[in-house]
């Protein structure tokens, strides 16, 4: 693996302009090429045509919900930690016996919700710093 | 020391002409494959499985690896030059790397994506040596609860930090938690939002929702403009990076680095999860935020480190045995 890398760092640079090309090809032939490509990539994972059909419905939701400003990338992360993180909440309560109390119990966790605090902190820190500081700009532009 | 000595033995094993070849055609296919979008590392792996059916299994695994890391660096290469993401664990770079490209510097891009991927990966297989062991044990020790409240917190990181509307980013949120609970319910078997549907019996599959909200949908963006697909062109003597990207990007591939590597330990989590929580901390350390978006270096530079450092750590069977009593293999959509 480690070899893989040293050849990908020697391959990549000089030949970028080589992999471009490949997306120089007209749009009408590109377009298509990906879609099949992409098809492809998609069933080749579990084989299903359902994920097919995800893709194509999901291609054009996000196609409408990019025109109205929204960024894709939070969803993807949700969809990926939600999963997991109600196994873990489950199994969490099935360990503790259904007790909430589980999550306030080991010191990481406190370690972990004074980070975030601390971040919260910060961020509404900095929120008030600049508040005051357009205040303080329209006070000397007035 | 032992590791190091194993390492040795390690690279006197491969350094034959034959492994070589082997891996160079591996990084070469992956290349191709990781550029073209649609087709991730894995449809890479799998176009090519039948070729190594008649090899011995060190070439045919070094092989396999070239495809994955060929993969990882084509990847880059499309998000940045045409924000169309390779692969899944690129979309991040697809942010600033096309930003970047579009204000002429997607040579830079290229060749700091490629120099973090490198770093990342060194430091990670070099951590992993010194440090996974015990940390792998701890991480088993920690339990469940531990991690709901680390997720939660990652969920909340990524809604402060994000740029645009945080309300936005926080419906985008819950419309993906909501969106992941289709399926079948992990505990207790019974579907969910299946509708009778088989085919969503097995939960909406990352890999079409990744390609699908990305690349059709950048393609669908693009084909309102009547034009062609922009790719744009680096040059070669616009490779080489200024002395003021290097500096920018130094931090940032040793944040991506730590990064990557400790979601490497953690059981089951994806490269996609480190490139976003790289972004986030490299938008949270940055000293001017609001280049986020319009093509700062370290918004490549980081995710992209990550990205290879996660990989480093995540393919130690070690941690995935310390997977195992979750009584649940890594899940597959976690592995590209």
């Amino acid at each position: 693996m480690y070899i893989g890398n040293i050849i990908l760092v020697i391959l990549n640079l000089p030949l970028v302009g080589i992999f471009v090309n490949l997306l120089r090809i007209p749009y009408g032939w590109l377009v298509p090429t990906i879609l099949v490509i992409s098809i492809i990539g998609v069933y080749s994972v579990s084989f299903k045509a359902a994920d097919i059909w995800i893709m194509i419905v999901s291609g054009g939701a996000g196609y409408v919900l990019r025109k109205f400003g929204y960024e894709m990338a939070p969803l993807l992360l949700a969809l990926v930690l939600g999963d997991r993180l109600e196994e873990n909440f489950r199994l969490a309560l099935t360990m503790s016996g259904g007790s909430y109390a589980t999550f306030a119990d080991k010191a990481a966790l406190l370690v972990i919700v004074a980070i975030a605090g601390l971040l919260f902190i910060l961020q509404a820190c900095a929120w008030a710093f600049g508040y005051r500081k357009s205040m303080a700009d329209e006070a000397e532009r007035a | 020391m032992d590791a190091f000595n194993q390492l040795m033995t390690g690279f006197a094993g491969i350094l034959g002409w034959k492994t070589l070849f082997y891996c160079f055609i591996g990084c070469l296919w992956g290349t191709v494959v990781g550029v073209l979008p649609g087709l991730g590392p894995l449809a890479g792996m799998v176009l090519l499985l039948p070729l190594t059916f008649g090899l011995d299994p060190a070439s045919a695994i070094i092989m396999l690896s070239g495809i994955f890391y060929g993969a990882m660096y084509g990847g880059s290469t499309t998000s940045i030059l045409v924000r169309i993401p390779g692969e899944a664990a690129s979309v991040i770079t697809c942010i600033d790397g096309y930003e970047m490209a579009r204000q002429g510097r997607a040579g830079p891009a290229l060749v700091i994506a490629a120099v973090g991927s490198f770093v990342g990966g060194t430091l990670s297989v070099l951590g992993l040596m010194l440090v996974a062991p015990p940390l792998a044990n701890v991480m088993v020790a920690i339990g469940p609860s531990v991690e709901v409240v680390l997720m939660l917190m990652a969920l909340c990181v990524i809604t402060l930090v994000s740029g645009g509307s945080r309300l936005k980013t926080g419906a985008m949120i819950i419309l993906g938690l909501a969106v992941g609970t289709v399926g079948l319910d992990k505990l207790t078997g019974l579907p969910r939002f299946t509708f009778g549907n088989l085919g969503l019996a097995d939960g909406l599959s990352f890999t079409a929702l990744a390609i699908g909200l990305f690349g059709i949908s950048e393609i669908l963006l693009n084909l309102e403009r009547s034009e062609a697909i922009k790719a744009i062109q680096p040059k070669l003597k616009d490779l080489i990076p200024r002395w003021n990207d290097l500096k920018e990007a130094t931090p940032a591939i040793g944040r991506g680095s730590i990064i990557g590597f400790l979601f490497g330990i953690v059981p089951g989590v994806s490269h996609v999860v480190s490139t976003f929580v790289s972004y986030a901390i490299e938008k949270r350390f940055s000293r001017n935020p609001e280049q986020f978006g319009k093509g700062a270096i370290a918004g490549v530079a980081g995710p992209e480190t990550a990205n290879n450092a996660t990989t480093g750590t995540a393919s130690d069977p070690g941690c995935w045995r310390s997977a195992f009593p979750r009584s649940r293999p890594p899940r597959f959509c976690c592995r590209p």
